[in-house]
């Protein structure tokens, strides 16, 4: 076990080398990219299990979970420096990373197998295949990063395979405007994560994880720097907000749907937009230091980016788009979680996340892929008994999602819902402690209506397309087994939370290792158990409640019912099926507004600035001219060798294309003995 | 050593008079090794750098390789060379583009081949002597040496403006380099040591009270390296100069010409009177940090590829401004950050010294094929020619500062040093940072990607020639953004030598 331990850092190099293999090799390989990507990412599933089990059951591990001062395994080297500053690269795996990175490989090698026949008959399929592992290669290099610094580069790498997924289709015009977006947007919060890290490191003249959880509570004491480094957590969020898709960065993941269904599958759940998560969760050094402000506003946006991005899911009809909102969603709830200091059940709801959320991806690509690449659920329904293992499987990740009692979501929703409940924030104003309880457990009643929404306009009902209904088929193999290792996590995952497990096997390695993570000293919130039972009902009430309303209004009320209750709806109908109309905000105040004064900018350049410029020249020649007339003219003749000069220099400026370099190299020697007797006479 | 490396070139040149000007294959083979000799010998320096010793002499402290031989004795100038990490980084740098650019012209250039390439290698003997010697004197004569090629160059091979590109070149540069001229020659008066050894000249300058002369002084030499730069406002020169210039031409413009600004600033202006600039430091950052978000700015507004490109040379220089002003005015204080901030700004210059060329041949692989750098016609370039393709969205993404890529590792470093100077300002430049991304990305879009447009069908993809200009370059930006240590270790103690003065300076 302990080889893989010490040898973690493969998790990261195999997948770029497969990524070079495959852009090397493309001409070769062609359709059969997906052997060597898939095979690879099944190594590194299996290595991560390793390194995992390597984790569990070394016992020094057992320590602090948060803060990873001392990691199971660590190295790094001699990486640059900054000035005098000696910065060190290197990998690191802690109890955290160990949980993520199985996670991230095992959603990566579905995604693979699953793309193999998805993406079959396409283009460009090796750049596809070199693209994915490249993605996976970054977020395995940012949760095994020991850095800040490492944690960006890696950070930007998914940015541009992100770019590169996105525009797959780069022929046509959406997916080339989604690139574009996402890159940007996210670049946007990475500037202000930028500038949070140079803040960091000014604080603490230090960037690695080890040193930060040592400098830091220490810096802090002292008020001043405790303002500059809440200032600095406060902008590293902005990172986070831009990758991990928070209100008001949020609109870049709607239209990274695209690109393949199995790269959104990718994107939205193990990789890119986890990584803001898991960078707010990583840096809780940081954030669990700083003046609380900080983490209020953490936990604010990401209650607020819930509710805002279920309520826009409520009106999708692609259901693709359902699921990037309601990704936007799920994220806001992660986030929030560890604002409120809940940083197990965010990194819980992140894990659980992941796997149900690649499993309704893909089940959405399987049912786009049976329906003729329509993704429009109003020409869907009717089709579980066309493809019902897609269905199943669906069924498995909409429960996980609805929150159902028993499902892997399920528990991680309730689990950051007790956080929301009992949290205590000196920032925050005692009215408003109870906010975030309140918009999350409303974004679960939205989350369960509109997953069963979506659930019944595809599945169930009657066919509202007949020719496509009659032609939809099963897809291949290669789809449905990934659909079906997903859903096994998907189902189960989260009972290893629950106390069920604890009495069984109490002292069992594996059981220690969790109860780390549920023991979190400073952060453990104690719930009684009549508070906990409460809080369940009331989850487990508003999520029933949004089952029974979706099912309500699309099974039982009649469409022409629906339209009139629309109707009496419009204003409040059309702010949320416009998407609260961000995107043209965006529009109108980043795009237009930064073309517009790109424009002036040009226009100043061309007119003013080079304007000044020429107008200099043709001042000094008319000078010149004026001089040389001048010294013609009114000046005796014996100073005419000075009028031949000025005249000389008029002739130059005017006319030195015609390449009198003879001249220049007078004028050059003249003011070179000029100056020697200048000093001379000085001297 | 570094007397062969500055001469080497012009020997060639001299010989290549006598060549009959119908041998083309000859005369490129002359200027082949001709620019290769240098580069050879660099690299034969590089590796005694680490051992070399390191001289203690006044006129030479802390400098390697050095050679100190009177000349005009009368005015105490001497012809003394010697590199450091600054300067010896520019010369690696420097003899590697010369050979690449005399490849990009093979075949490319046709018209009057020998006087090109005389002209080219005169050029090489002006830069690496700039950046070799410490005499200002000695200085000043390679600086203008640079001029008259540079202007026959773009004027005679250049585009369809390129009388009215060289002259502006020409003239600016040269009023420049007059102006700086005179603030050097005041402080070569008014120290009376009757020397124009910079080093020695520092030593006595750096105690000079700040009077309006000093400052006077310092401005004549700051513009005079501004220009060349160029620095927000002076700028206006380069976006003609470029678009007139030939492709290889504009590879050494972007690579080299540029540097010779930013290194006089680290060897002549800031050194000679730091006390002036730490003065003046937020001055200065505010023209670096303009000329970051408003060549940006301008850069997304151009229809035309090159100009665009040329834009964001003014975009990437600022940052180099930007550092350089953070670090004259932290030295005092807190040398460690000051450090930070001169290590990152210098490093910017090495990184757009090895990106731009790069970018500027990739419009010109487009241009050699398409006759067009016009924006709104190129397009469906991926499914026409994609190896070019490919190399020029690398190029793309190494400009506009994407990690891994040696343009980040300057840009993160100079921006890490400058927030303790100037605090949340340098939001001004991440905006800007943003905006460069808009328009690569929009460029990419537009020239790269969508569907592949009929009237270029059938173009030839990258030639054998191309790949040669192309990798050895590549290969750099990817080992520096991977691995910039061994920049830095070179860097290393100047960085150290130069925030110690600046330090002193200020006090």
């Amino acid at each position: 076990m302990d080889f893989f331990l010490n040898t973690a850092w493969v998790i990261a190099a195999l997948p770029l080398a497969v990524s070079a293999l495959i852009a090397m090799f493309a001409g070769v390989l062609r359709d059969r990219a997906w052997i060597p990507g898939t095979i690879g990412m099944l190594i590194t599933f299996l290595w991560s299990v390793g390194v995992l089990a390597a984790v569990i059951a070394q016992p020094s591990a057992a320590g602090d979970v948060m803060f990873n001062t001392v990691p199971a395994w660590k190295a790094s080297f001699h990486w640059a420096d900054f000035g005098p500053y000696e910065m060190h690269m290197g990998f690191q795996v802690d109890n955290l990373t160990a949980l993520m990175l199985p996670m991230i490989t095992l959603v990566s090698f579905a995604v693979q197998l699953y793309s193999s026949a998805y993406m079959h008959g396409d283009k460009r399929i090796p750049r596809f295949y070199s693209a994915l592992n490249l993605f996976t290669m970054g977020m395995l290099v940012l949760v095994l990063a020991d850095n800040l610094f490492l944690l960006l580069v890696a950070w930007e790498i998914m940015g541009l395979c992100s770019y590169l997924l996105i525009g797959h289709w780069y022929e046509q015009a959406w997916p080339r405007y989604g690139q574009i977006k996402a890159f940007l947007t996210t670049r946007v919060g990475d500037i202000g994560m930028m500038v949070g890290i140079f803040i960091v490191f000014f604080a603490a003249r230090d960037l690695t994880w080890a040193g930060l959880a040592e400098k830091v509570p220490a810096l802090v004491q002292d008020p001043a720097m405790a303002g500059l480094l809440a200032l600095g957590a406060f902008l590293i969020f902005t990172g986070a907000i831009g990758k991990s898709a928070q209100f008001p960065l949020h609109t870049w993941l709607p239209d990274a749907m695209a690109g393949p269904t199995p790269g959104s599958a990718i994107i939205h759940a193990a990789t890119m937009v986890a990584a803001g998560v898991y960078l707010v969760g990583r840096a809780f050094m940081i954030y669990g230091n700083v003046p609380a402000w900080v983490l209020a506003v953490v936990a604010f946006v990401g209650a607020f980016t819930s509710l805002f991005a279920a309520s826009i899911a409520t009106l999708r009809w692609d259901i693709k788009e359902v699921l990037a909102y309601s990704t936007i969603s799920q994220l806001g709830y992660m986030i929030m979680a560890i604002g409120l200091g809940g940083w197990t059940s965010g990194n819980f709801h992140l894990l659980t996340h992941a796997f149900f959320k690649a499993l309704l991806f893909l089940a959405a690509g399987s049912v786009i892929h049976a329906h003729h690449h329509n993704q429009l659920l109003h020409k869907m329904g009717g089709l579980r008994k066309k493809i019902p293992i897609t269905f199943w499987t669906w069924m498995v990740g909409y429960a996980a999602l609805a929150g159902v009692p028993g499902f892997s979501g399920f528990f991680s929703k309730d689990g950051l819902l007790a956080d929301a409940w009992v949290w205590s924030n000196p920032a925050v104003p005692a009215w408003a402690l109870k906010l975030p309880f309140i918009m999350a457990l409303t974004t679960a009643f939205l989350t369960a209506y509109y997953m069963t929404r979506a659930t019944y306009l595809a599945f169930f009902g009657q066919p509202r397309d007949a020719e496509l209904y009659e032609q939809a088929h099963e897809s291949p193999r290669a789809m449905t087994i990934p659909l079906v290792i997903l859903a096994v996590p998907a189902a189960l995952f989260g009972w290893l939370g629950t106390p069920l497990f604890h009495h069984f096997a109490p002292s069992a390695d594996w059981m220690v290792f969790i109860q780390n993570f549920l023991h979190l000293p400073g952060l453990d919130h104690h719930v009684d158990f009549s508070t906990e039972v409460m809080i369940t009902g009331m989850a487990t009430a508003a999520g029933l409640l949004g089952i029974f309303l979706g099912w309500y209004m699309y099974a039982v009320v009649r469409p022409e019912t629906r339209a009139s209750w629309i109707a009496r709806l419009k204003p409040v109908y059309t702010l949320i099926r416009n998407k609260y109309y961000v995107d043209e905000f965006y529009d109108l105040v980043a795009i237009r507004t930064t073309q517009a004064v790109s424009r002036a900018v040009n226009w100043f350049d061309i007119n003013v600035v080079d304007g000044l410029v020429n107008l200099t020249g043709t001042i000094s020649v008319y000078a010149s001219e004026a001089a040389a007339w001048f010294d013609k003219h009114v000046v005796d003749a014996l100073v005419t060798m000075w009028a031949d000069i000025a005249r000389g220099l008029g002739a130059f400026f005017r006319r030195l294309s015609t390449g009198y370099v003879q001249q220049y190299m007078f004028t050059f020697l003249v003011m070179l003995v000029a100056s020697v007797v200048l000093v001379q006479v000085i001297r | 050593m570094l007397s062969l490396i500055i001469f080497v070139p012009l020997v060639f040149a001299l010989v290549m008079l006598f060549v009959p000007k119908t041998q083309e294959r000859l005369l490129y083979w002359l200027a082949g090794i001709g620019t290769l000799i240098p580069f050879a010998l660099a690299l034969v320096l590089a590796a005694q750098w680490p051992t070399a010793e390191v001289s203690t002499a006044p006129y030479a402290e802390g400098m390697r390789f050095v050679t100190h031989v009177p000349w005009i004795e009368a005015i105490g100038v001497h012809y003394t060379l010697g590199v450091d990490g600054f300067g010896f980084t520019m010369i690696l740098l420097s003899t590697l583009l010369f050979p690449l650019a005399v490849l990009a012209s093979y075949k490319y250039i046709n018209d009057r081949v020998k006087d090109y390439l005389i002209l080219l290698l005169i050029l090489a003997t002006g830069t690496n002597g700039v950046f070799a010697t410490l005499d200002f004197m000695l200085f000043y004569v390679f600086w203008e040496i640079v001029l008259l090629p540079m202007y026959f160059l773009i004027g005679i091979w250049g585009g369809e403006r390129r009388e009215y590109a060289a002259i502006k070149f020409f003239l600016y540069t040269l009023i420049g380099s007059t102006i700086m001229l005179v603030g050097a020659i005041y402080l070569y008066v008014v120290t009376g040591v009757g020397t124009f050894n910079l080093l020695q000249m520092a030593a006595e300058t750096t105690l000079l009270p700040i009077t309006p002369l000093t400052t006077f002084a310092f401005f004549a030499l700051l513009i005079g390296f501004a220009v060349k730069v160029p620095m927000f406002p002076f700028h206006t020169w380069l976006p003609d100069a470029h678009v007139e210039a030939p492709t290889p031409i504009s590879m050494l413009l972007a690579g080299i010409l540029l540097k010779l600004g930013s290194y006089a600033m680290v060897r002549i202006s800031h050194p000679l009177l730091p006390q002036v600039a730490e003065q003046y430091a937020n001055l200065i950052f505010v023209f670096g940090v303009i000329g970051i978000l408003y060549a940006a700015l301008a850069a997304m507004a151009q229809k035309d590829f090159k100009k665009q490109v040329a834009y964001s040379s003014v975009n990437h220089m600022g940052f180099f401004i930007m550092a350089l002003a953070a670090a004259s005015k932290l030295a005092p204080q807190s040398p460690e950050l000051a450090q930070v901030a001169l290590q990152g700004g210098y490093f910017v210059t090495i990184a757009h010294g090895l990106i731009s060329p790069l970018f500027f041949f990739a419009v010109g692989m487009f241009y050699e094929r398409t006759h067009t750098r016009d924006l709104t016609k190129l397009g469906g370039m991926f499914l026409t020619v994609p190896v070019i393709s490919f190399a020029t969205a690398f190029v793309a993404f190494a400009n506009l500062g994407l990690p891994g890529l040696a343009g980040f590792i300057g840009e993160f470093i100079s921006l890490t040093g400058s927030y303790p100077a100037f605090g949340l300002w340098v939001l001004v430049a991440g905006l800007g940072m943003v905006i460069t991304a808009a328009w690569h990305l929009v460029t990419m879009r537009n020239v790269l990607l969508g569907e592949a447009k009929p009237e270029y069908s059938g173009l030839a993809d990258i030639t054998l020639k191309e790949k040669i200009i192309f990798a050895p370059l590549a290969v750099l930006i990817v080992f520096f953004g991977v691995y910039p240590r061994p920049v830095m270790e070179v860097l290393r103690s100047s960085v150290e030598v130069l925030t110690q003065v600046m330090g002193l300076g200020g006090m």
